[in-house]
């Protein structure tokens, strides 16, 4: 068997010495030098370190001595350490030590790898760079273990709970007496000497007799007050005991907790495991510490031939447990095939090569598991743990009976074999004749190919012919078609000709044709001429006559024009003596205005500021009339005072003004005028004196009146002169328009003139008009009539002279014609024959291409191969026809050996088994055993690792007792459910424990995160946050009658999936033919109600804190019997058979009521149609029997009463789905849906009757049915 | 004697004050001696794995391991192993196919070497009420004269044991006068069948029958003295229990 084995890839590097290290090796060897020769390389385990020096790297280098055998005879088997720097010229070498060789040298830090190692100082290897990155990709080893020892801290929590009593010393005691119970399986003894504390701690510690090479079992009880202990015994005491042959030499016990010391001791060595890097699967502390556990993506699903018939949700576990890397996760609700998930997964497992540990935290897990998978060849089971507590279906399995188990697998497969041994001779002629058949086939067919060979030759020869015919006949045709192309162009050439020679004639003959003969035609020419001449004439008369009346027409305007001019220009005349005469603005605009003269921009000019001044003239008539009244009355004074008087006042008057200015409206002069005129009026007497003062007054308004009245004087004679200004400016502008027209008057003078003498002259042309006054078409007409003779005339005299010149040459033209019509004839039958003769030359080369094509067919086909591979093929089956009829010359010989295998199994002797155990034991693939034991040192020798490991009721393991499996599985497989029990802790649950623990210690750090723990346990956590493709819940369950798994079903609700009840049809198959006076064939859900009332309430023992309900026991009693009955007749009546017992499991929250309820069994009932089972509710998870009796025990009338255990609904989940046909319910309603403390519960009851209800399952105390309104 | 037995056991049970004594009673149960003729063989102890792998090596062409995996209906990795195992021992080599040595041959001679012995004859003892084999001193019990009455549950059916169960019982009882007397070191004497089995006696052997009340825990129990196998029989216990326990109950308790 040719084994391949990969190529070890090792790496050569340098290595330096420091002094420290060279010493470190010199203390066991003489030189450096031969060290590193001792081995031509090293098996190595480095470790990446952490290293101070930031840019250094520092590995550590481990040399185990199984993998370096010559230098472990060097160390004594020691495990070799060098400290190394990491430098780019080797490894330098800083320290070397050895540890002793159990320190285990490989974790998943460090990298495996052979190395070889330079020690030559001129040596030029340097470090590869392979190594240099290899390092430098490792962890850091003391990180990772710092990490976890962070982490891993929180689970301490677990151990103290177990350590609580168990860091103690042994201890003794005498004792006197000792009686057992009455099957010798406990012994209750009296005990003197222990102190007051060590009662308090006897419990769960093992028991011998000072000096005994056995323990004698376990503390399972202990009464201080009557100094007793009660123990559980082993097997092999109480065989002592019954045969009476217990007579131990001392009376001396010890008590040791060394089975939990031992048992922490292991948990513990899990954590510092996992924190050394010593898990198999790396990944484990991410997938156990990180919020959200780290997985590596599981490769392509598998594809899988599946031995068990599993449901898709089962498949889907399996495929997906198989295509995980690291973790897979399933959650199996009651009855849903866990057992045949995990058994499945192991026989493929098994069929890959795989190695599988199944652990669990209870023994009868394990065996379960085991005890299911199919036996199998492939598959070697291997049960290992202590004898005593393996159940029988796991006992098969333990080291000393596989032999045994493997013995009984191999007869019956040999006797299997050799019934087939007849068949196996027909089987093997029928196939040799098959071969045979097959080989003349081969034959024939190597024939046929060889005729076909011979044909391929002759087939070659022909191509070549063929070919060269192809060849000549392409050449032949090549040329064909190039005569026939010349050919075809002279034709056309000629076809060309003759059809101009054909037109040729034909105009020609069509012209004459025309006008009849030469003659004719010049005929035709003269009168055209004359026609032509006469139209000529009658145009130019019609000319003439239209230029008169033009000139007529124009004469006649410019006298109009010069009439025009003469008006106008004596307007202008007149104009011109207006202005000059015209005294006002107004006047001489309206002038302007009326002989269109436009005032250009310097009459604007004027006329604004004329504008501007005569608006501040206003009142220059009322100055001007009040002026002249104030003269007149001074005169008047002037002339009465005399001038010398009145000079003298003025004088006065002028030289007061010249001080100061006095202003006057022209009404206060007019009124001091009128009033002086008043007083001369009215006054009789008027004397001089009187009238100076009018004076005085009159010449001081004059003075003011002088001023305003000069001022508007000059304004009016700026106006004046600014007038005088506009009229000259006007008068220039017409006296210009004037000249212009008289300068027009010549020209229109001698436009009339001109126009006169071209009408004299036209008149003249013009002949007589009454000669010449006939009626004439218009003149554009007459025009075109002209140009179309002209047109003809033209025609004609080209046709006459075409004709002319045509004529003497026609008969030329048409023996020309003739003579191309002949050479057209010919070249056309020259062209058809060559046109036939490329057809024929076609044909012939199509021919030979089709026979070329066939023959070329013929010679692909690769007959040499086909002949070396039928040759191969016969050669195969002549061998294969050897090798079988080797095998038929070989079965007899074979058939005798299997019969003599047979024999000698049959007789195989304890030596003959031994060996085949340890071989088996060598090779066994499935392991099963309990988590702890997992942990053991000679079961972590025997099994550092395994491929996959399945880890089953994971839900009901603490933390470090999973831990201790899954060290060892590269790939871990959780199976579980957390909404079933938590783990227990002794006999106690986890609460209890915890509960006495802060009663103990409260201020214990580590209640918290048990508390954490408590809420959400490790499989919830992860079970909640992996990925899809890491975890399945199987979903349809097989166990309950679909109405008992009603009562569940709430609890799975939130799941992805809905649990589902996977029984075709439950009432056949669950159904448990019961008739009796509680049960009736259609019931498999009852709550028998009891009252809130004595003898249904609770008790509690004396000195016990467990409870019991002497009325449930009543109504147990009556129920167990009921069913006794009802069976028998189930049997008698043919539903049962025969010889069946029905299975009846009776089970409660309360140890004591199982006690009583044990008794009741055992002591007072017969029950040989039953099979019974009781327990706790805890100790019942897993089990699952025909009927379940539950007996809820809780029931107070007190206001402080409540349902304990009962209010966990894990528990009420365990409890509901134990029974396949039928679930009995025994308690009362009232207090569990209406006086239970917490609101949760009390509705998780009330909903558990209302099921009830509506099965109509709800009986009183006696078994009757409850009607209610 | 049965009264000294008696009041022995009286004294015992009666140490456990909480423990009454209801009724004491005797009585016998049929054991039958079994004859059983054979003739064991006398063989070198080769396992016979290995032996069968040398022989069909010896007697079959056998290419690989596969073909005698085949042959044997036994692991690959079994044969594996073993084929690895002799030819590193110098005892099969492999040309075209495995075949022995020199070394090998010799060695599988002596391995298959089966001398058969003389006619031996043993006595089993056989209880069918016990459907069981027993093991006791007959002769002690032989020597009780007195016989109480014969046992109710009693069965005289001839042993219906699977051979296997027999021979095993045989072969220890020989193993333990080999122990005896053993010198050679590697030959072994096997009881490969058994050439006849046949009842020649029927023995009564005398019990003492204690039904007990355990006031403490209200508690009837039966036990059982066998006087051949010299202990409380726990079978005859479980057989009275289940059977009489509730008769008990009610003659012994709800008579008070």
């Amino acid at each position: 068997m040719g084994q391949v084995i990969a190529k070890p890839s090792t790496l050569r590097t340098n290595i330096i010495l420091t002094n420290k290290s060279r010493a470190g090796i010199l203390a066991f060897m003489k030189d450096e030098q031969a060290f590193f020769h001792l081995q031509k390389s090293f098996v190595v385990h480095i470790e990446h370190v952490q290293n101070t020096a930031k840019d250094e790297m520092a590995a550590t280098l481990y040399f185990g001595p199984d993998e370096n055998q010559s230098l472990s005879k060097v160390l004594d088997g020691c495990v070799g350490v060098m400290n190394c720097v990491v430098k780019y010229d080797g490894l330098l070498a800083t320290n070397f030590r050895v540890l002793s060789s159990g320190v285990p040298v490989h974790t998943n830090r460090r990298l495996k790898t052979t190395i070889e190692f330079a020690i030559n100082a001129s040596n030029t290897v340097g470090l590869p760079i392979e190594l240099h990155n290899t390092i430098r990709q490792l962890p850091i080893a003391e990180e990772r273990s710092k990490y976890v020892q962070k982490r891993i801290a929180s689970w301490e929590g677990y151990l103290s709970i177990q350590e609580r009593d168990a860091t103690m010393d042994d201890f003794r005691a005498t004792f006197t007496d000792y009686k057992c119970n009455e099957n010798f399986t406990y012994m209750t003894i009296a005990i003197n000497g222990i102190k007051e504390k060590e009662w308090q701690k006897v419990k769960g510690l093992s028991v011998k007799i000072q000096g005994a090479k056995e323990d004698l079992g376990t503390v399972i009880k202990s009464n201080p007050k009557k100094k007793t202990v009660e123990i559980e015994l082993r097997p092999f005491i109480q065989s002592q005991l019954r045969k009476d042959k217990w007579h131990p030499k001392t009376k001396e016990l010890v008590f040791s907790n060394f089975a939990t010391l031992s048992q922490i001791r292991r948990l513990r060595k899990g954590f510092s495991d996992l924190e050394k890097g010593l898990a198999a699967n790396a990944n484990l502390e991410k997938i156990l510490f990180e919020e959200r556990p780290r997985i590596n993506q599981p490769k392509k699903k598998v594809s899988l031939d599946f031995d068990n018939r599993l449901n898709e949700f089962q498949r889907e576990a399996v495929a997906g447990a198989l295509s995980a890397e690291d973790l897979y996760v399933i959650q199996g609700p009651p009855g849903t095939g866990k057992t045949t998930v995990i058994s499945e997964i192991c026989q493929q497992n098994a069929k890959a090569g795989l190695r599988t540990l199944v652990a669990s935290q209870s023994n009868l897990a394990v065996d379960n598991a085991l005890s299911r998978l199919l036996s199998n060849k492939d598959i070697r089971i291997l049960r290992y743990g202590r004898t005593e507590s393996i159940e029988e279906e796991g006992k098969r399995f333990i080291e000393e009976n596989v032999a045994q188990y493997w013995r009984e697998q191999t007869l019956h497969d040999l006797e299997e074999e050799l019934s087939r041994q007849t068949d196996n001779t027909a089987l093997l002629d029928e196939k040799i004749a098959k071969k045979e058949t097959e080989l003349q086939g081969l034959r024939s067919e190597i024939e046929s190919l060889q005729k076909k060979l011979e044909e391929q030759k002759r087939a070659e020869v022909e191509v070549e012919a063929t070919q060269q015919e192809i060849k000549e006949l392409k050449k032949k045709l090549g040329a064909l078609r190039k005569e026939s192309r010349e050919a075809e162009e002279r034709l056309e050439a000629i076809i060309k000709q003759k059809t101009q020679e054909e037109q040729q004639i034909r105009e020609f003959e069509e012209l004459l044709g025309q006008y009849g003969s030469l003659s004719h035609l010049e005929e035709l020419e003269v009168q055209k001429q004359s026609e032509k001449a006469s139209l000529q004439k009658d145009i130019s008369y019609l000319n003439n006559k239209s230029e008169l009346e033009k000139a007529e027409h124009a004469l006649k305007n410019a006298r109009l024009a010069y009439g025009e001019w003469h008006e106008k220009h004596q307007a202008l005349q007149k104009a011109q003596q207006d202005v000059e005469s015209c005294g006002k603005i107004q006047e001489l605009q309206g002038i302007m205005e009326k002989n269109g003269i436009q005032p250009n921009a310097k009459i604007e000019w004027q006329q604004q500021s004329f504008e501007r001044i005569q608006a501040q003239m206003f009142g220059y008539t009322e100055w001007k009339e009040v002026r002249e009244r104030l003269f007149s009355a001074i005169g008047y004074l002037e002339g009465k005072i005399g001038p010398s008087k009145s000079e003298e006042i003025q004088k006065q008057v002028e030289a007061q003004a010249a001080n100061g200015y006095s202003s006057y409206a022209i009404r206060e002069i007019d009124s001091a005028i009128d009033h002086f005129k008043r007083f001369l009026v009215d006054t009789k007497e008027v004397y001089v004196n009187q009238l100076y003062v009018y004076l005085e007054r009159l010449y001081n308004r004059r003075i003011f009146v002088d001023e305003q009245f000069g001022m508007l004087e000059n304004q009016r004679q700026e106006i004046m002169r600014l007038f005088h200004m506009m009229k000259e400016e006007a008068a220039s502008l017409v006296s210009y328009l004037l000249n212009a027209s008289l300068q027009h008057k010549s020209s229109l003078m001698n436009a009339g003139n001109r126009w006169k003498s071209e009408v004299e002259q036209l008149q003249q042309r013009l002949p007589d008009s009454s000669e010449e006054d006939k009626e004439l078409l218009p003149l554009e007409e007459l025009k075109e009539i002209l140009a179309g003779q002209e047109r003809d005339l033209q025609e004609l005299l080209a046709h006459k002279q075409k004709i002319q010149i045509t004529t003497p040459k026609i008969e030329e033209i048409k023996g020309q014609l003739e003579h191309s019509l002949i050479e057209e004839s010919e070249i056309s039958a020259q062209l058809a024959e060559i046109k036939k003769e490329s057809q024929k030359t076609n044909e012939e080369g199509l021919a030979q291409e089709k026979k070329l094509k066939a023959l070329e067919e013929l010679l692909r086909e690769d007959v040499t191969r086909k002949l070396d591979y039928v040759k191969e093929a016969i050669q195969h089956v002549e061998v294969a026809i050897a090798d079988l009829q080797h095998e038929k010359q070989q079965l007899p010989i074979k058939q005798e050996l299997q019969k003599q295998w047979h024999k000698l199994l049959l007789e195989a002797s304890e030596h003959d088994l031994d060996e085949i155990k340890k071989l088996y034991v060598n090779h066994a693939n499935v392991i099963g055993t309990t988590c702890v034991a997992s942990g053991r040192k000679e079961f972590m020798d025997n099994y550092p690792t395994f491929d996959v490991v399945i880890i089953d009721e994971v839900s009901k393991a603490t933390p470090p007792e999973l831990l201790l499996p899954m060290l060892k599985g590269k790939k871990i497989i959780l199976v579980g459910d957390h909404h079933q029990l938590p783990p227990l802790i002794g006999d106690d649950t986890l609460e209890e424990t915890l509960k006495a623990m802060m009663e103990e210690n409260k201020e214990l750090d580590e209640t918290n995160e048990l508390k954490k723990l408590l809420k959400e346990s490790l499989f919830e956590r992860l079970f909640k946050n992996l990925p899809k493709t890491n975890k399945q819940m199987l979903a349809i369950q097989y166990r309950m009658h679909e109405k008992i798994m009603d009562t569940i079903s709430p609890f799975y609700e939130n799941e992805d999936d809905r649990l589902q009840c996977g029984l075709e049809d439950s009432d056949t198959a669950r159904d448990h033919f019961l008739e009796s006076h509680f049960v009736k064939r259609h019931n498999h859900l009852l709550w028998v109600d009891t009252p809130n009332e004595k003898p249904y309430l609770e008790e509690q023992m004396k000195n016990g804190k467990s409870r019991y309900n002497p009325g449930e026991l009543d109504i147990i009693r009556d129920m167990l019997r009921d069913l006794d009955h009802a069976t028998e007749m189930a049997i008698s009546q043919g539903g049962l058979e025969a010889g069946v017992k029905k299975s009846v499991g009776v089970i409660s929250f309360y140890g004591e009521q199982v006690k009583k309820i044990d008794h009741l069994i055992q002591q007072e009932l017969q029950l040989p149609n039953l099979h019974l089972r009781t327990g706790t509710v805890d100790r019942f998870q897993g089990m699952e029997m025909d009927v379940i009796i539950v007996s809820m025990v809780r029931n107070a009338t007190h206001k402080g009463g409540d349902i304990g255990f009962a209010n966990d609904y894990r528990r009420l989940n365990v409890a509901l789905s134990r029974a396949r046909e039928l679930l009995v319910l025994v308690g009362s309603t009232e207090m569990f849906t209406k006086r239970a403390k917490r609101k949760e519960s009390r509705n998780m009851y009330s909903h558990l009757l209302q099921v009830v209800k509506e099965q109509k399952g709800w009986l009183n105390h006696e078994g009757n049915p409850v009607v209610r309104k | 004697m049965l009264n000294e037995l008696e009041k022995k056991l009286t004294e015992q049970v009666n140490k456990d004050p909480q423990v009454k004594i209801l009724s004491v009673s005797r009585w016998c149960f049929p054991v039958q001696t079994v004859e059983c003729i054979f003739h064991p063989v006398k063989r070198e102890t080769m396992d016979i794995l290995m032996k069968m792998i040398l022989l069909s090596v010896q007697k079959a062409e056998i290419k690989d391991p596969k073909e005698l995996s085949d042959l044997l209906l036994v692991e690959e990795l079994f044969v594996l192993d073993l084929l690895q195992k002799l030819m590193r021992k110098g005892l099969v080599e492999k040309e075209v196919y495995y075949q022995l040595t020199v070394k090998g041959e010799r060695q599988l001679e002596n391995g298959i070497y089966e001398e058969e012995m003389e006619e031996e004859t043993q006595q089993l003892l056989y209880s069918a009420t016990h459907h069981l084999l027993l093991s006791g001193d007959m002769d002690k019990v032989d020597r009780i004269d007195e016989l109480p009455e014969p046992f109710k549950y009693a069965s005289e059916e001839t042993i219906d044991l699977d051979e296997m169960e027999i021979i095993d019982a045989l072969q220890k009882t020989r193993e333990m006068q080999e122990e005896e007397d053993q010198d050679e070191e590697k030959v072994q004497t096997f009881i490969t069948s058994i050439d006849s089995k046949k009842t020649i006696q029927i023995h009564d052997v005398p019990c003492i029958q204690y039904v007990l009340y355990n006031r403490d825990s209200d508690l009837l129990y039966v036990r059982v003295w066998n006087t051949l196998t010299d202990q409380w029989d726990e079978n005859l216990e479980n057989m009275l229990a289940a059977k009489d326990l509730l008769d008990f109950r009610r003659e012994y308790l709800e008579k008070e």
